[in-house]
């Protein structure tokens, strides 16, 4: 059932009575009363009802600040989802976009609410790891709260919105780094690879040189007074050449050898810059497959063969 | 006696060999999120403090948006 759909009277009278607990601060009392309802509602499957009522209640106690029982909602909200079979679209989506979007990122469980949404929506959805709007919104809600590295996963398969987040995300880490102790730990290469390569890796070229191109820019708005750098082209494929920094050159070429899908010249990019390539092995081994069919050789374990040809395993 | 290249002077073989034939795939080519299997490796983490969100800071405004 869509919000868009009248409300039921009887539906609408509980919600004012909730709303004005609500506004008495007899949060407690409210909350039960809804959950009856809403129990009661699930139990005769009338689940538009249901839902509607917990979004609205939901919403209603984030208002209130109330997050411990906004997001006990959400969870019920996502168990009514699952018992209804709700599938992933745009109505059932951005009700829990809306939820995120005004729940606070300090809320303790954050990360537990958004990985129940995730969830739902592989599991109703068309996509292996999630929705992606859905992954754009959790992204930037997690950053909010802190949670970097989660926060980059959902970022990476999120919508466009999100590789932009993301670059800036990566570029706002490294200056914070440049404004602290770290500087002399970290290079701007850092950075910029982890979009370059997370990209590459699930296959979004687009992405890969939009990121690109958006990182170096700033880096040289940033920089470019300190670097020695030249635009070079050949037939409409270019490269911003840096005199001293070889390692934002190497990533470069590598999102243009992907784009080939000719293996002579991944290898020779390797070859060509050694202590760079040691520097990202697991990752070169995982794109030289992925684009260049360069199957890795795996460690030869002479005991466990031993081992299995003893128990007649193996052949 | 084969003299070694400047990093430059690669570049750009590297961009004449490889502009030589079409490319595989364009500058805009992507897999359907849908046919996403695999996220490949899980990059290390960066070896500087955690990145503190400053919600009064200019740098994170993008956040706010």
């Amino acid at each position: 059932m869509s919000s868009a759909e009248p409300i039921d009277p009887k539906l609408a009278r509980t919600l004012a009575r909730f709303q004005q607990k609500i506004e008495d601060g007899d949060y407690y009392e409210a909350h039960q009363t809804l959950r009856t309802i809403a129990n009661r509602y699930v139990n005769s499957k009338k689940y538009g009802n249901a839902i509607d009522l917990i979004f609205k209640g939901a919403q209603a106690f984030i208002q209130a600040k109330q997050g411990g029982s906004a997001t006990d909602l959400i969870f019920y909200l996502l168990d009514v989802y699952d018992e209804a079979e709700i599938k992933v679209d745009q109505v059932s989506s951005s009700r829990l976009t809306v939820l995120l979007n005004d729940l606070s990122p300090e809320e303790p469980n954050l990360k537990d609410v958004v990985t129940g949404m995730n969830n739902w929506s592989i599991k109703f959805g068309a996509y292996k790891f999630g929705d992606p709007y859905l992954h754009h919104i959790i992204g930037k809600k997690l950053l909010q709260g802190g949670y970097t590295y989660e926060a980059e996963r959902y970022m990476v398969l999120g919508n466009k919105d999100s590789l932009k987040d993301y670059v800036e995300f990566m570029w706002n880490w490294y200056l914070q780094t440049q404004e602290s102790d770290d500087k002399t730990k970290v290079r701007v290469g850092m950075f910029y690879s982890r979009a370059v390569l997370n990209y590459l890796f699930i296959s979004n070229l687009k992405f890969a040189n939009e990121a690109s191109s958006l990182f170096l820019q700033k880096y040289l708005e940033f920089n470019g007074s300190n670097e020695k750098y030249t635009k070079m082209d050949k037939k409409g494929t270019e490269i911003i050449f840096f005199e001293k920094n070889s390692e934002l050159n190497f990533l470069q070429l590598l999102i243009i050898a992907c784009q080939t899908g000719n293996s002579s010249l991944f290898k020779s990019l390797k070859n060509n810059y050694p202590q760079i390539s040691s520097t990202y092995t697991n990752e070169l081994e995982y794109l030289g497959q992925e684009y260049f069919g360069i199957k890795v050789a795996k460690p030869v374990n002479f005991l466990q063969d031993m081992m299995s040809g003893f128990f007649g395993g193996g052949k | 006696m084969a003299t070694q290249l400047t990093e430059k002077e690669f570049v750009s073989n590297f961009l004449t060999l490889a502009t030589i034939h079409p490319f595989k795939y364009s500058k805009d080519h992507f897999k359907p999120y849908e046919d996403v299997e695999q996220l490949g490796v899980a990059l290390p983490a960066l070896p500087c403090k955690k990145y503190k969100y400053q919600p009064r800071s200019a740098t994170a405004a993008f956040l706010e948006s």
